[in-house]
């Protein structure tokens, strides 16, 4: 075929590569913006256009909700859920990509005209008023019944959008995982980030936290104005406006920043923001507090951690269990807002007089008068005699609760605290540890393995002999006595090799040889399952705390325990400094532990606890 | 404006509209419009030097053609010797003149830095500090073209164009900008300045050749780009036989770079009915390394072999020379001297012409050691070859692999990291020091950006690659044979040609281009 037919032919092929084109992306449909798709898959959609994807999210299930929580990702780590435990609305995230206040406002006019809404919560950074947001690429557009525009041109844009997005959508979908991974760190029926992950990481002192995370932290070294500032501060009285027309109850926030950003501001900016905002609306300014100077409060120089938002809620709504620090925040109120110079003097004050503690932590194994000391063996003098000596050394033994406490409720622990835990469960603890305990007023935590619980001859239902595990009975004695915490040691993942069948040995929590990653998160949830109802059996109190078996463990594994509501999880790591941060539950994930065997002299513990 | 992208595309597409709604005496002033639009499009900085060399070669040849067509009026046949003897004279001088200063700008532009750099490290210190100069679109081929041209109306073989508009756009023709290739005025200047009527032919072959080439670049040499980058320059962390497969695949990415590069914009030109010099004969079915030279960027070596080969060989000092050996050699070698030292001359200019850096020098030595050894080596050989049954597969093999062998160590210097001699001979040696094969695994391969997701594109690719070339060298017109394909196969084959590339280079974001090799030579 030649001449002009072929020319025909070429242009039909043409038009048939943008059919096949089209049609992937409707059928694939990476950003959700079709419906169509069977592979609805709307923590990907969001993740990859929060915009987006949240507002068709909210058009499918506008129902579910009536109060949002709108803002760039600084409103990220605003749950919901912690909103709904001070207030009678049920919240949808609406954060998006970008400090962009324009967006903020379209979308509260949006929200009022689709919804009968009750509650808004604007949450505020230094970014909107740093400066206009500027819309790059598919990623950052907005849909156009939010921010208004021509359909067409908005369905022909995602019609025709990279093929690179579906492909990768299909490719995401083969390695999807139960845990969010880069792809999909969405939780769409929130709008929030699935952060079991990111918030179940260990985190101790200052120095150690910097020395891992230093780099996402940058900071300013020169002042410059908030170019953006008086638009801002129009567009939130607009909202304001907006709110106050359709008799909604807005909250404004002006959430945590880090000092490295605050530095690239002057003070005269800074105070004009303030004070501007104050005039056009009521507002809670949070910007500048102890948080500021903490690195760990922050997961990077522009995003707070959901720790620091659930203080700061706390704090707007009066949660008087909750910690959070003294003079935390700034309610302004009839159009006065607190100078920066003020809020920086009082804020340094309280950095200072911060009051984390470091916590050293003991294990102990099976003590037995009759045995040859070892790593693992005591005799029940020797473990008298530490105890003997802690008091001495005026150290006051503490429960794994009270650290909890301490961490998440605020509630002090004493000036030299210390933790005595015992692993396994041996029926020495109940013979021998306990009495000495009881006797001295101190405390202690025993891990327990569930299905060795009572086990006093044999190895589960093996005719392996083990060294006796005290039953119900003892536990019950001692957790009444308020001396000893029970607390797991895996319902059954610490299995010992030369007396288990089969080929799947779980001696700890580490993945099996070729497991997946959903095997592997399943076999974690079944064993916290087994391990709470043989509690519940028990008719004991749930464990808070987890002791890894021999100190081995995955970031998979804290995620999932800190998900099914465990606050403390300990390795064997006797470096790992435990520095305890009032308001950040993190400190309490891979708490270290000195083992404390026939080597370990008096000064050595000693030593230890000193640290 | 880059030729990788959507717009020059849309640009092509109103030229040629343009070019075929005005009448036909007018069609040059579109193509110099076009070309204008798309120097400028690079940046006024580059349209500047392009003017200045295009309005100095214009003046120069206009000069050169006064001086030839000159008539002299003596009265003896003495005096008229001797006139003709000073017309020559002022006529060489004029070249002269003009191909120095000519040559002399790209000198500048192009080689000053390294020139003043080598000066420094001679010396252990500063002594005159680099002057960063910017290096416009295809100086290297424009100013070759012009010169050309120059040489031409001196030798009188065709005069000097005088309309400025034509000349101008016989220098700037935006196709051959780019890549090339170095067209001559007298192979361009009647379907270019003439105006072509509207063939459906040339629209057809032209679209089928800018797709190839916009496949050889997109499908595999920018696919290979990331690994040969890559492992030349960190090729010490990675074990040495990753050296030669990247300096073999450097051959491949270069090649499917360069002759992608001038297949697209020959079927741009294709399309105003212009057709260019060709390029490349499938360079790597070559079975010696002249035959490579003659198959390898051909306008190039056609212009080496007319204005430098030729000249130098048949220049007072060569010749002297000869008849000087005869005394000393036997004749079967005096007679290859000339072409022997012609041969290293014109390769050490290639080498130079690569680009600034003593390996591009070395690149350009190595094959002209090669060549003028083969020249010098025929009397020893020929018997040899001789007894060698013609038309065998085997011996063709064996050509083929032996020529590819010095090509591939030849890229180890054209392609040496910062272009450093010192670099390109630490790869040869940690290539037979340490090749270290059992460190080479699937797993280094996929870090290095050969992974499996890549090999998958790559190996069908250039299976077609080697299926086209393979046809092309026993003669097949690959336009000729998919025209006389039923429509329907057409179509499939299209539609899978036009898939590729709508979907995967021109409207997927993950498809990077990268910019030619010879882009900025």
């Amino acid at each position: 075929m030649k001449g002009p037919k072929w020319l025909i032919l070429f242009l039909s092929a043409l038009l048939a590569v943008f059919a096949v084109w089209g049609a992937l992306n409707v059928a694939v449909d990476p950003f959700g913006v079709f419906g169509l798709s069977f592979l609805r898959w709307d923590s990907y959609s969001q993740t990859l256009n929060p915009r987006v994807a949240k507002a068709d999210y909210l058009t499918r299930h506008l129902d579910e909700f009536d109060s949002y929580i709108v803002g760039s990702s600084s409103a990220a780590s605003y749950l919901p859920e912690t909103l709904e435990k001070y207030g009678d609305g049920t919240y949808y995230n609406m954060f998006h990509y970008g400090a962009d206040i324009a967006y903020d406002k379209a979308l509260v006019e949006w929200l009022l005209t689709v919804d009968d809404v009750k509650h808004i919560v604007l949450v505020l950074g230094l970014g909107e008023a740093d400066s206009v947001f500027v819309c790059e690429d598919l990623t950052d557009r907005a849909h156009y019944a939010v921010v208004g525009g021509s359909p067409l041109g908005y369905y022909l844009d995602f019609l025709f959008a990279s093929p690179s997005y579906a492909f990768e959508k299909l490719t995401s979908r083969v390695r999807d995982t139960e845990m969010p991974q880069v792809f999909d760190v969405f939780l769409p029926h929130d709008g929030v980030y699935d952060k079991r992950l990111r918030d179940a990481e260990s985190i101790g002192s200052l120095e150690a936290y910097l020395t891992e995370n230093g780099g996402d932290f940058w900071k300013h070294t020169v002042g410059g104005a908030l170019g953006n500032a008086d638009e801002c501060i129009k567009a939130v009285g607009e909202i304001r406006a907006m709110c106050d027309e359709a008799e909604v109850e807005l909250t404004v926030i002006l959430s945590p920043v880090y000092e490295g950003q605050l530095s690239g501001y002057t003070d005269e900016s800074l105070d004009a923001y303030f004070q501007g905002l104050a005039e056009v609306t009521e507002y809670c300014n949070f910007s500048i507090s102890p948080l500021s100077f903490d690195e760990r409060y922050f997961y990077d120089t522009t995003h707070t951690r959901n720790a620091a938002a659930d203080m700061v809620l706390a704090r707007v709504f009066g949660d008087g269990g909750a910690y959070y620090p003294e003079d935390f925040g700034v309610i302004c109120v009839n159009g006065v807002a607190p100078s920066v110079g003020d809020m920086r003097t009082k804020a340094e004050e309280a950095r200072d007089e911060a009051d984390e503690v470091t916590i050293p932590i003991l294990l102990y194994h099976h003590l037995d008068p009759d045995t040859e000391e070892s790593g693992t063996v005591l005799h029940p003098n020797t473990f008298a005699s530490h105890m003997a000596l802690l008091l001495e050394s005026g150290y006051t033994p503490e429960g794994l609760r009270d650290l909890a406490d301490y961490v998440e409720r605020g509630i002090p622990l004493p000036e030299k605290a210390v933790v005595v835990t015992f692993d396994d469960g041996y029926m020495s603890n109940y013979d021998y540890a306990y009495p000495i305990l009881r006797e001295n007023g101190q405390k202690a935590a025993v891990f327990v393995i569930g299905s060795s619980v009572g086990h006093e001859q044999y190895y589960k239902d093996t005719e392996h002999p083990l060294t006796p595990h005290f039953g119900e009975g003892e536990m019950a004695e001692m957790v009444a006595s308020g001396v000893m915490e029970i607390e797991s040691h895996t319902f059954d993942m610490h299995q010992w090799a030369p007396f288990e069948d089969g080929v799947a040995v779980r001696e700890n929590v580490l993945p099996l040889a070729d497991e997946s990653e959903d095997e592997y998160v399943a076999a974690l949830r079944e064993d916290i399952a087994a391990q709470r109802s043989l509690f519940s059996q028990m008719g004991m109190a749930e464990p808070c705390a987890v002791a890894f078996p021999s100190g081995k463990f995955t970031d998979i594994a804290n995620a999932v325990l800190v998900e099914e509501g465990y606050d403390v999880t300990l390795t064997t790591d006797p470096y790992r400094v435990n520095v305890l941060v009032p308001g950040l539950p993190q400190s309490l994930v891979g708490l270290g532990r000195l083992n404390v065997g026939a080597d370990t002299t008096a000064e050595e513990l000693l030593a230890y606890c000193e640290k | 404006m880059s030729v990788n992208g959507v717009g020059f595309l849309l640009f092509v597409l109103i030229s040629v509209i343009l070019y075929y709604v005005i009448p036909k005496k007018y069609r040059f002033s579109v193509l110099l419009g076009c070309s204008a639009v798309f120097y400028l499009s690079n940046g006024v900085g580059a349209a500047v030097y392009m003017l200045t060399t295009v309005v100095f070669t214009y003046g120069a040849g206009l000069l050169l053609d006064r001086f030839g067509k000159k008539r002299f009026h003596c009265e003896t046949a003495e005096e008229k010797k001797k006139a003709k003897n000073r017309l020559k004279k002022q006529k060489q001088a004029v070249l002269a003149a003009a191909l120095v200063v000519n040559f002399l700008v790209l000198a500048i532009l192009k080689y000053s830095g390294f020139f003043l750099a080598s000066v420094n490290s001679i010396f252990g210190r500063t002594i005159v500090t680099a002057p960063s100069f910017l290096l416009p679109l295809g100086i290297s081929f424009y100013i070759f073209q012009t010169a050309g041209y120059l040489i031409d109306v001196y030798r009188g073989k065709y005069g000097a164009e005088r309309n400025f508009g034509k000349y101008a756009l016989f220098a700037g023709y935006f196709p051959q900008l780019v890549q090339g290739p170095i067209n001559r005025y007298n192979e361009l200047k009647d379907t270019l300045f003439g105006g072509s009527d509207l063939d459906w032919e040339n629209i057809r072959c032209g679209i089928l050749r800018m797709m190839v080439g916009i496949l050889k670049k997109a499908m595999i040499a920018d696919v290979l780009a990331p690994f040969v980058s890559l492992v030349y320059s960190d090729f010490g962390n990675y074990p040495g036989i990753l050296s030669f497969l990247a300096a073999f695949l450097y051959c491949i990415q270069l090649y499917c770079d360069f002759s992608g590069g001038v297949d697209l914009l020959c079927g741009v030109s294709r399309l105003f009915g212009v057709g260019m010099a060709e390029n490349f004969n499938q360079p790597y079915f070559a079975v010696s390394l002249a035959d490579f030279w003659r198959r390898w960027h051909i306008s190039l070596g056609e212009w080496m072999k007319d204005y430098l080969f030729y000249p130098l060989a048949f220049s007072p000092a060569l010749t002297k020379l000869t008849k000087w050996s005869r005394k000393f050699l036997p004749a079967e070698y005096t007679k290859r001297l000339t072409p022997c030292i012609c041969t290293f001359v014109v390769f050490l200019a290639v080498g130079v012409w690569q680009g600034p850096g003593w390996a591009n020098v070395a690149y350009g030595l190595w094959n002209g050691f090669w060549m003028s050894l083969g020249l010098l080596w025929v009397p020893f050989s020929q018997p040899f070859k001789d007894k060698l049954p013609s038309g065998k597969v085997f011996v063709t093999v064996w050509g083929v692999l032996r020529t590819n062998f010095l090509v591939i160590i030849g890229r180890y210097f054209s392609n040496a990291h910062n272009a450093s001699l010192g670099n390109a001979l630490s790869m040869l040696k940690h290539t037979v020091v340490s090749p270290d094969v059992t460190s080479c695994s699937f797993a280094l391969l996929d870090e290095l950006g050969l992974g499996v997701g890549v090999m998958l594109r790559l190996i069908p690719a250039l299976c077609v690659l080697f299926c086209i070339s393979l046809a092309k060298e026993k003669g097949v017109d690959l336009a000729q044979w998919f025209g006389n394909r039923r429509g329907s196969v057409q179509f499939v084959l299209l539609f899978a040609a036009l898939l590729l590339i709508v979907m995967g280079v021109y409207g997927n974001d993950a498809y990077t281009p990268i910019a030619y090799v010879y882009e900025n030579v």
